[in-house]
């Protein structure tokens, strides 16, 4: 058995499959971080990746363009940012109903456009070779994309007069107001930003590791990336690395064979894994003061 | 925070009905045989079928459903309507108006997730007859219908056994319910028969992924078995082992073969249409069957309650042929579901797949086929942890 455990950690698709779990997650949260430091959360995000795989995959399969694919899979998250955008930050709506909303949209829609589509509910058949994201060595363009975001978007909120404000509104809208900081604008720019994220996490399941559409795409990875916000302390570089351990420790859960350790045991692997290290090492975390209120202006 | 809670209650919640549903399909010793006709029908017999979430269109039990009502209409000369059931919340208000309105004889449920509200709903209404697919409700006016997938499984098992070139095979399972103990058990049995005929020693690998609907998993887990050097997959996953099937599919094609191995196996319905050339065979669930041959015992007075437990003999469960690809390719057209080739070109790449494989491996399997249908030869099954641990162990399906 210990050769066996050797073995298992010596293998390459165990370390792919870390890369590729990880992607999925990790966009979603760099994103999140961002919409919740302005204050607003945003709880679609398993909608917001159904919804970007689902517009991907439509577009790169009728067109067969991997370009409009991905712009379409970014569109859908601009277009689900920009409805959140409006009814919570400008209309001062629920922002947990918003999101419950876009979680069922996305699901409802995606069922419906694989049967008008391709007449059946279950999965759209495989995009064309010429709509998939290429590999550059094995490794897809998306990971380098994951850890570019994450790195851009810390050094945005900590080393930049935007982060500053934009941070500045999630933690004292009022202050920030009085300031002259336009909050509805930064918090409405940060909503689609973050729900831009979501959504190119779904386009990298959509023309990258699926190249296809299943219904339950998201598959639950819109709320594991809600945890890992709070885990990474809302800071993008320990998104990045709570990402890989999460996706690390998943990748083992799927490479070690059934029959040798208790499968229930090795599936709460990534989760035990991440909690022990949320409590070893990020400890003292705290959400932003105005997280989740809507702003209105006395 | 209370949305958080909310939203964990509610995912606990479906995944305890999933697993509950899915865990009554556990089945009880078969009581009933579906009935040769002896007498002449009276009058036209009426039949409603409540198809599941997702209804037609499926291309898997929802269809194969219809498929039997529509036989029967033909062949038994009976009136059948259907009900699309949009949310699990529909089942019940379905089944109580049709049960209510007295018009039909005979009302069938399409499907393990309408099992407890047809409990409520036939105790309600002990004079009208249902039926139900894959699960078991204990009624005298409920017709239970259930497969014995270790029969099929033993079959594709032996397949698998005779065509692996690495002397590897592997499973990738759902969630661990006692009714994925069938197709394992059947499997394990297959591949071992399959070495006692050619003394080849093929490890098995077998994977619960934990989800039916996770296609993402499914390839993950695919790819690290093929890696491996695994060259027939059993996909025993649902929707997840689609991502097994176009797992092998890449596979194979970044190699530059024109047909496996390595292989797939599709489940449920015939999937050999999904991906020409690399899925070997389907291990078919014949829910047009278990539908028919109800709605038989309706029309010729045969109907009684109790488990009737359909398995290669019966016709209710089997390996598919080019008869199935075929049947099924109509289906996917009749649907306008997307064919991945000319339907000629895609018979065209089966036949020569099936040819590439010796002509004895066939023969064996429909030798296998007899001797199971006859009784001669009995596949073991499980329906416990326990169980299925000795038949693992027994035929060598170690994991590692």
């Amino acid at each position: 058995m210990d050769t066996s455990m050797l073995f298992i950690l010596l293998q390459a698709p165990l370390y792919l499959g870390t890369l590729r779990l990880m992607v999925p997650i990790t966009l979603p949260a760099i994103g999140e971080i961002i919409t919740e430091r302005s204050g607003v959360v945003n709880i679609g995000l398993e909608g917001i990746i159904m919804l970007g795989a689902l517009a991907s995959v439509y577009v790169g399969y009728f067109t067969g363009s991997l370009l409009l694919a991905l712009l379409a899979g970014i569109l859908a998250g601009v277009c689900v940012g920009i409805l959140h955008g409006i009814i919570s930050v400008y209309l001062g709506g629920d922002q947990i109903i918003v999101g419950v909303g876009v979680n069922v949209f996305a699901y409802g829609l995606g069922v419906i456009t694989l049967y008008l589509s391709w007449g059946t509910f279950a999965n759209s058949p495989l995009i064309p070779d010429s709509a998939r994201v290429p590999d550059l060595h094995g490794i897809s363009p998306f990971v380098v994309l994951t850890f570019m975001s994450g790195v851009t978007a810390w050094y945005l909120l900590e080393r930049t007069s935007i982060g500053l404000r934009l941070k500045a509104v999630g933690e004292n809208p009022k202050a920030a107001d009085a300031a002259g900081i336009n909050v509805f604008r930064t918090r409405f720019v940060a909503t689609v930003i973050g729900a831009v994220f979501a959504a190119l996490g779904g386009t990298f399941l959509g023309l990258d590791w699926l190249a296809s559409y299943t219904r339950d795409i998201s598959a639950g990875r819109g709320f594991i990336a809600l945890a890992m916000v709070v885990f990474s302390k809302w800071n993008p570089i320990l998104a990045i690395l709570s990402g890989l351990l999460f996706g690390f420790f998943f990748a083992l859960s799927l490479t070690i064979p059934s029959g040798i350790i208790p499968d229930q045991l090795v599936w709460s692997l990534p989760y035990a894994a991440t909690l022990l290290v949320a409590a070893g090492f990020f400890t003292k975390t705290r959400a932003p003061a105005a997280i989740g209120k809507p702003y209105r202006r006395e | 925070m209370a949305s958080g809670k909310t939203v964990a209650v509610v995912l606990v919640v479906l995944a305890i009905v999933a697993v509950a549903a899915l865990a009554i399909t556990l089945k009880k010793p078969s009581k009933v045989q579906p009935q040769q006709p002896i007498q002449t029908p009276k009058k036209k017999v009426r039949v409603a079928v409540i198809f599941d979430i997702g209804g037609r269109g499926d291309l898997s039990f929802n269809d194969m459903a219809w498929l039997g009502a529509e036989r029967a209409k033909k062949e038994l000369n009976v009136e059948v309507t259907y009900v699309q059931s949009r949310t699990p919340a529909d089942y019940r208000p379905n089944l109580e108006s049709l049960s209510k309105s007295g018009k039909y004889d005979l009302i069938i449920c399409v499907g393990f997730l309408m099992t407890n509200d047809l409990k409520k709903v036939a105790a309600e209404y002990p004079n009208q007859k249902y039926a139900i697919i894959d699960s078991v409700v204990d009624l005298p006016n409920v017709r239970s219908v259930v497969f014995k997938e270790n029969e099929g499984s033993a079959l594709v098992g032996a397949l698998a056994g005779f065509v692996t070139k690495t002397n590897k095979v592997g499973v990738v399972l759902g969630m661990e319910i006692p009714v994925l103990y069938h197709f394992e058990a059947g499997f394990y049995w297959g591949v071992n028969y399959a070495h006692n005929i050619t003394g080849k020693d093929v490890k098995i690998t077998y994977k619960y992924t934990g989800s039916f609907t996770d296609a993402a998993l499914g390839k993950q887990v695919a790819e690290g078995m093929l890696a491996q050097g695994a060259d027939v997959l059993y996909n025993v996953a649902g929707l997840t082992g689609k991502g097994m099937l176009d797992a092998v599919y890449e596979y194979d094609k970044n190699k530059k073969l024109e047909m496996g191995p390595p292989f797939a196996i599709g489940v449920d319905s015939d999937q050999d249409w999904i991906h020409p050339g690399y899925i070997i065979a389907s291990m078919m669930k014949r829910v047009d069957n278990g539908v028919f041959y109800s709605i038989r015992d309706v029309v010729y007075g045969n109907f009684t309650g109790g488990v009737m437990a359909l398995g290669l003999k019966e016709g209710g469960v089997k390996m598919s042929d080019e008869k199935d690809l075929e049947q099924f390719i109509e289906i996917a057209k009749e649907l306008g579901a997307k064919l991945p080739d000319t339907p000629e070109n895609i018979v065209k790449k089966y036949k020569e797949m099936r040819a590439s494989i010796p002509d004895w491996v066939w023969k064996d399997l429909k030798e296998l086929e007899q001797k199971i249908k006859s009784g001669e030869i009995k596949v073991p099954t499980a329906n416990t942890p326990e169980k299925i641990k000795k038949i693992r162990e027994k035929y060598g399906a170690t994991g590692a």
